[in-house]
């Protein structure tokens, strides 16, 4: 039964049972869940090659020994197979390919197989979170078969155009702009054609990445203040055209701007990606409804969503395997690659820590505890609140060794690196960290110092380390441009320490500054030694 | 319009029926405040069908009392609509609902003055009689509030809908059954349609439509189930109201036919109302029975049929089958599974109503369908199932077999947490969801089949306990002889090969290696013939250190061929093993083919022991296959030195007999001399030849341990002296069987005091079961004993020893082997010993 009927046909509690129902799960019931999965998935994995080949020619009996016996992985170790597509090589035929750009490992990009279980599991967990998306409290909700929804998300082989080529044919959604026209506009065009559409025809359901959704609401802002003209105002249904003569009415009279919560009734809105939890208050502000955070990606799926209460995410039992590296380990491994971190399971964390995420996709998927290089925190281990007796997490930001900026790019140290060779700058040391502006918005800070102390070479060195690291990522990766363009960030800032100054912090702490996302501690330090103590923006890891 | 007297009366008398049954229905409902709303619509349309019944059929007060009834009545149903739905939908404000209510009794109140329309005019033409309604200006009044009621009403249905995601399913009987209502009140006002009794009509049809909603859309569901006691009441009203309209018609008739009756006509009367009464009550009965309960009572004699038929059965696969047979009866689905746990914990087809292809379903033990019927018992739909929680753990391979299977039902089969077994019920075709009673008509079986299949397979395991030999799980020694025979029987005229298998040096093996190693072998060696035999033939455990295996259909060659796969299938084990601590083993066997070297299943089972002798005696770790040919060969070097071994043990045994009893040790060296002879004599082969000649050897050994005051006792033994004498075959087996190297002469040294016709000991067989070797001896044995002295016994002659031979032949001996030895004893070539 399509879900257009299922909403028409069953009742809300049989439809909420279905597909919220995990939500009552107890964490035995849960972990049960996980290890059956996984079974499944090991003896999948058992019988094609690339399975073979992670699990040593071995087939694990228990959790425990595939847990032993599998390294914990990082796309290299897939990229022979996926990028070439070797689908004989995978667990089960995939249905489809999802891709994503990926500057900061040895290719360029990354790709990630889908198979026929994995997308059902996906759709299923889609109608959750549009359950969740309409719902205020438990069991309650109100989703429209035939919503409108503003279509922000990039189109396939990115994981986000699976949204509409899931749902096409379980629900009467109007894509606006059609899917079908996006496919043939830029992101900005389709952005704005979206808006316009929006603002005609009405608006019920708004999913997209939190920073987008932020440009857009603001940019919502700006469009609103100009006129009205008769053009604009033909083809408005009724209700947008009083709404919009309210909001105007009422803009005016009060003199405050318009906001998108005085045109639009939203009953789902959703959002995912990098800084939400920054974005979310700001978001409320606008729309006047708190968004939903999911979380998901290229490689992992639908993992996680909110619940009605939108205070933390949960993850969806059936689309992955999670184990959790405490942040600890985490940062050990980083600093000693050959160093192997202990893993812990669901029911085995503590709250208010940091973990990084690791992944075993089940249902045919192909990667075998992957290091997916995010990074949650456990909120709590239950809620009683909302009834829930599972842990809800919290996304906090990448894995420190990347500096994602707008959840649009990527850097690491390797790309850094590769920034100054070509420069042929003198730069003695360096190190680089993700800060937030007044604004909200992300940027990379760098601090650098270079052989020469001179203050001429100084400021020479900023300005041109500055424009070859912006250059590079123009050209290598388009993702920087849209970043640039799109939600009109500035995301490169570097500063130029005076000589000696990672020396003096080494002396300092006893050991070197981090060249990437140093812990919060140290920054602090390194900023008061330098003289730019209480300057900067806040750190994610801070 | 004109109508029918009986139809213009009829109708408003059957809406009224309809009606009056779903009110008393409701009463017997634990009351609710939906239920209470449901139950007040339905008494408005029954005020509204009554009065109309009572308008037309001009009872008493009259029409224009039964007209303000039923107008009343039809004023009424808005608002119960209204209210009805107000309490589906869970409004919340009582505010709207009281103003309603106010407003609607006030309208009443008013319709009553004759505010909206004034009493209707009767107008009576050819028996047939119409009513003139005059409308007033206020009549818009109530028909504009009417739809500004129902109005809201659907608001709220829509919001519900809408906002609340209630499904609209269940209210589409209820939309049709509302429209019917008001299209029969707007034609009421057409002119035409004056005498036909329009509204009463579509309070029926909607009436209908709300049985619908109630029967199969479950529109409420109903906490108690209605009694019987409505139904009949219902009946009386019918039959009450179909009186009331007959009445005059018979009365008028009475009196026309039967004027001189007259007097009797009260009695006439009340004779035929009571006997019309039953009847009607009965037929009323009777149809309100087949309606809802014919099913029922249907498969409640099913149910006792089937309890009682498998309660008499302890075949777990009849009882099954038992089941499904039920299920075909009384089911209408395409096909259903019945799923048992096999050895593994898994829950595999073992019964199915059709016959299944590649094995049927299986479901891992783990799985959580199985989880979940384990922790409920409950019947659940496959539907359901996907929205458990335990769903989000299954396997996408189980999800297919239940989908490619079109699994719509599962129903458990348990004692208490205990899952005895399972069964999954398909689609039906027409794609109709099993209905509330077919499900619990499969409950109740499944609940008595749960009781049957736990005593079948308690009693299946003890039976496999009984028949099987607990170290290898392989089938005990008894239970192979009786399967052995069945293979025979069924091969009897083709060919049927026994192969023993022994491991060679088992006895050292044991000492060297332990008890436990020597386990660990005979359990890998089962698995491993189990694995070569499959379901080809039988496998045994048939003593300590031998397997026996039976194929039938099969020829000498491919057994052999058999055996080589197993011989390599265990070198490699051991092989493989071999840094776990094994060390290497070997085995011989002996392979005898019926009827190429036998002629009955004894024979085949002893000449393969003999073809098991003779591969030890040729050096072990080799497989003969028994002939007289190969039987005939020389003897290999090791043959020798085995047969020497042999020799030394049995002197060894026959010393301690002379140590012990003189005339026993000359007794055993006569009979093992005559034995050999007379098996020469009759053909067997050397090895034969041999085996009898030790066995006579040692026959009578376990005479060692008979008191020597009974061995020698001159005179007649008593009873129990004669009990002790007759343990003496089974006292040499158990000394001998310690003898690995001389086991093989077990056979005729246990049986040689059977006899022929059965009678004998101490096993009691008869005829060809007697091992050959046995019945040979019994021969010698008797010769020997009949032509010795003994202290309390002359010697009889040899002629008289034969002649009494002679007379026991085909009682006591075995005819034609008897006969060869008084042949062979009067040509003079056996030479005779006396003592």
């Amino acid at each position: 039964m399509k879900f257009k009927e299922k909403l028409l046909k069953e009742s809300p509690e049989t439809i909420w049972q279905e597909h919220c129902g995990f939500l009552d799960l107890s964490m035995k019931e849960y972990i049960n869940i996980q290890k059956s999965l996984l079974m499944e998935q090991i003896d999948l994995l058992s019988s094609s090659n690339l399975g073979k080949r992670l699990m040593k020619d071995q087939v694990p009996k228990t959790i425990e020994e595939f847990r032993k016996t599998v390294p914990l992985t990082s796309f290299e170790d897939y990229a022979d197979t996926l990028l070439m597509r070797r689908e004989e090589e995978l667990p089960t035929k995939p249905q489809i390919w999802l891709e994503t750009t990926w500057e900061g490992g040895e290719y360029p990009r990354k790709t990630a197989p889908y198979s026929k279980a994995m997308l059902d599991t996906y759709t299923n967990n889609l109608f959750s979170v549009m359950i969740l998306a309409a719902s205020s409290c438990r069991g309650q909700f109100r989703v429209r078969s035939r919503s409108k929804v503003l279509y922000t998300l990039a189109p396939l082989p990115f994981a986000s155009g699976l949204f509409p080529e899931l749902m096409k044919n379980e629900v009467d959604f109007h894509f606006m702009p059609p899917v079908k026209d996006a496919l043939e506009m830029s992101f900005s065009q389709q952005m704005s054609r979206g808006f316009e559409l929006a603002v005609k025809h009405g608006l019920n359901q708004f999913f997209g990445m939190s920073s987008i959704l932020y440009y857009i609401s603001q940019n919502l802002l700006s469009g609103t203040r100009s006129g009205l003209s008769l053009k604009k105002l033909s083809g408005m249904s009724p209700v947008m055209l009083y709404r919009l003569i309210k909001a105007r009415y009422r803009s005016r009279r009060d003199n405050v701007p318009i906001l998108p919560k005085d045109i639009f009734k939203l009953d789902a809105f959703v959002c995912v990606g990098n800084d939400s939890t920054l974005y979310k208050p700001e978001l409320e502000k606008y729309w006047g409804r708190k968004p939903m955070e999911i979380a998901g990606g290229t490689e992992p799926t639908l993992i996680g969503t909110e619940t009605w209460s939108r205070d933390g995410l949960v993850f969806f039992p059936d689309a992955c395997f999670y184990e959790f590296i405490p942040e600890k380990e985490m940062r050990r491994s980083l600093e000693e690659p050959d160093y192997s971190p202990r893993t812990y399971l669901m029911d085995e964390l503590n709250a208010n820590q940091l973990y990084e995420l690791v992944i075993t996709v089940l249902k045919g998927g192909a990667f075998v505890r992957y290091r997916v290089g995010d990074v949650y925190r456990c909120l709590r281990l239950s809620n009683p609140s909302d009834n829930l007796s599972i842990p809800q997490f919290e996304f906090v930001d990448r894995t420190p060794n990347i500096i994602d900026i707008g959840a649009f790019t990527r850097i690491t140290a390797r790309e850094i690196d590769k920034v100054i060779r070509l420069s042929g700058l003198p730069i003695r040391h360096w190190t680089a960290l993700k800060e937030y502006d007044s604004d909200k918005k992300s940027f990379l800070q760098m601090f650098l110092e270079v052989e020469d102390d001179s203050l001429e070479n100084q400021s020479a060195a900023a300005d041109i380390l500055k424009e070859h690291l912006s250059l590079y990522f123009r050209y290598y990766d388009n993702d920087y441009v849209s970043l640039k363009k799109l939600l009109q960030i500035d995301p490169l800032r570097v500063t130029v320490v005076k000589g000696g100054s990672f020396e003096a912090f080494e002396k300092l702490r006893g050991h070197p500054l981090g060249r990437i996302n140093p812990p919060a501690a140290d920054v602090i330090d390194f900023r008061a030694l330098c003289g730019y103590a209480g300057t900067g923006g806040s750190s994610a890891w801070q | 319009m004109a109508v029918n007297s009986t139809l213009f009366v009829a109708i408003p008398a059957a809406a009224l029926l309809l009606n009056l049954f779903l009110l008393l229905v409701c009463i017997s409902a634990k009351k609710s405040k939906l239920v209470i709303a449901f139950m007040l619509l339905v008494a408005s349309y029954s005020i509204w069908s009554g009065g109309s019944l009572g308008m037309r059929a001009m009872i008493y007060p009259g029409a224009i009392f039964w007209f303000k009834v039923s107008f009343t009545g039809i004023l009424l149903v808005p608002f119960m609509i209204y209210n009805f739905v107000y309490e589906y939908t869970e409004q919340k404000g009582t505010f709207t609902r009281s103003l309603m209510a106010v407003s609607w009794f006030i309208i009443i109140v008013l319709a009553n003055l004759d505010l909206f329309i004034k009493s209707p005019a009767i107008a009576s033409e050819n028996a047939t009689r119409s009513f003139e309604y005059t409308l007033t200006n206020w009549t818009i009044l109530p028909i504009l509030y009417g739809v500004f009621t129902l109005g809201l009403t659907f608001h709220m249905i829509f919001k519900s809908i809408a906002y609340k995601g209630q499904s609209l399913n269940a209210f589409t009987p209820f939309f049709l059954g509302t429209g019917v209502l008001f299209v029969g009140l707007l034609l009421t006002v057409i002119p035409g349609f004056g005498s036909f009794p329009i509204d009463p009509l579509a309070c029926g049809i909607n009436a209908l439509f709300l049985f619908y909603a109630l029967y199969k859309k479950r529109l409420i569901t109903f906490k108690m189930v209605a009694s019987r006691g409505p139904l009949y009441l219902s009946a009386i009203i019918m039959m009450t109201a179909l009186m009331t309209v007959l009445y005059s018609s018979f009365e008028e008739m009475y009196d026309r036919r039967f004027p001189q009756y007259i007097a009797y006509k009260p009695i006439v009367f009340s004779v035929i109302l009571s006997i019309l009464t039953v009847l009607v009550y009965n037929l009323i009965r009777k149809a309100l029975f087949l309606l809802f309960n014919k099913t029922h009572a249907t498969r409640e004699e099913e149910l006792r049929r089937f309890s009682r038929e498998i309660n008499e059965s302890l075949d777990d696969k009849q009882i099954l089958k038992t089941f499904c047979d039920l299920i075909e009866r009384n089911m209408d689905c395409d096909m259903a599974y019945v799923l048992v746990s096999d050895d593994s914990g898994n829950y595999v087809t073992e019964a199915a109503t059709l016959p299944v292809l590649s094995g049927g379903i299986a479901i891992r033990s783990e799985s959580p369908v199985i989880e979940w019927l384990k922790e409920h018992n409950l019947s659940i739909t496959y539907k359901d199932f996907t929205r458990t929680k335990n769903f989000h753990a299954m396997w996408e391979s189980e999800k297919s077999t239940f989908v490619d299977n079109n699994i719509k039902l599962l129903l458990p089969i348990a004692e208490g947490k205990r899952l005895l077994a399972l069964a999954l019920f398909a689609d039906r075709g027409n794609h109709k969801n099993y209905s509330p009673g077919e499900i619990t008509f499969l409950e109740s079986a499944g609940a008595v089949m749960s009781i049957a299949t736990k005593n079948a397979l308690l009693y299946a395991a003890m039976q496999k306990e009984a028949y099987t030999d607990t170290l290898t799980g392989l089938y005990n020694r008894r239970y192979f002889n009786s399967i052995a025979k069945k293979q025979f029987e069924q091969a009897k005229m083709h060919t049927l090969s026994v192969v023993l298998i022994s491991f060679d040096d088992f006895t050292l093996y044991r000492e060297l290696y332990g008890s436990l190693r020597i386990e660990t072998v005979l359990k890998d060696m089962a698995k491993i013939l189990l694995s070569a035999i499959g379901s080809q033939g039988c496998v045994a455990r048939y003593s300590e250190r031998e397997f026996i295996i039976s194929i039938p259909f099969i020829d000498t060659e491919a057994t052999g061929r058999i055996i080589e796969v197993i011989r390599n299938l265990f070198k490699n084990h051991v092989d493989n093993k071999r840094e776990h601590g094994y060390r290497h083993l070997t085995f011989s066997a002996g392979i005898c083919t019926y009827p190429v070297s036998s002629s009955n299943l004894e024979e085949t089972i002893n000449y393969a022991g003999v073809a098991l002798y003779t591969a030890k005696k040729n050096g072990k770790n080799r497989t003969q296959v028994y002939s007289t040919e190969t039987s005939g060969k020389a003897l290999t070097p090791e043959a020798m030195r085995f047969g020497e071994q042999c020799e030394r043990t049995i002197y060894a045994l026959t010393a301690a007999i002379d140590a012990k009893d003189h005339y026993t040790f000359q007794h055993s060296q006569n009979v093992s001399l005559y034995g050999a002879k007379l098996a020469e004599y009759i053909g067997l082969d050397p090895e034969h030849v041999e085996i009898i000649r030790q066995a006579g050897l040692l026959h009578d050994v376990g005479k060692i341990g008979i008191p020597e005051s009974i061995l020698s006792k001159e005179g007649k033994l008593t009873d129990e002296e004669l009990a002790i004498m007759r343990e003496h075959p089974e006292a040499s087996v158990a000394m001998i069987k310690y003898l690995p190297s001389l086991d093989y002469v077990v056979p005729a040294a246990f049986s040689h005091h059977e006899r022929w016709d059965g009678k004998g000991y101490p096993r009691g067989i008869a005829g060809e079961d007697i091992p050959i070797a046995a019945r040979c001896l019994c021969i010698v044995d008797a010769f020997d004993a009949m032509t010795t002295q003994r202290s309390y016994k002359a010697a009889m002659s040899v002629e008289d020893a034969l002649d009494e031979i002679r007379r026991n032949l085909g009682t006591q001996f075995d005819a034609k082997i008897g006969l060869a030895f008084i042949k062979l004893a009067e040509s003079g070539d056996l030479a005779i010993h006396k003592v």
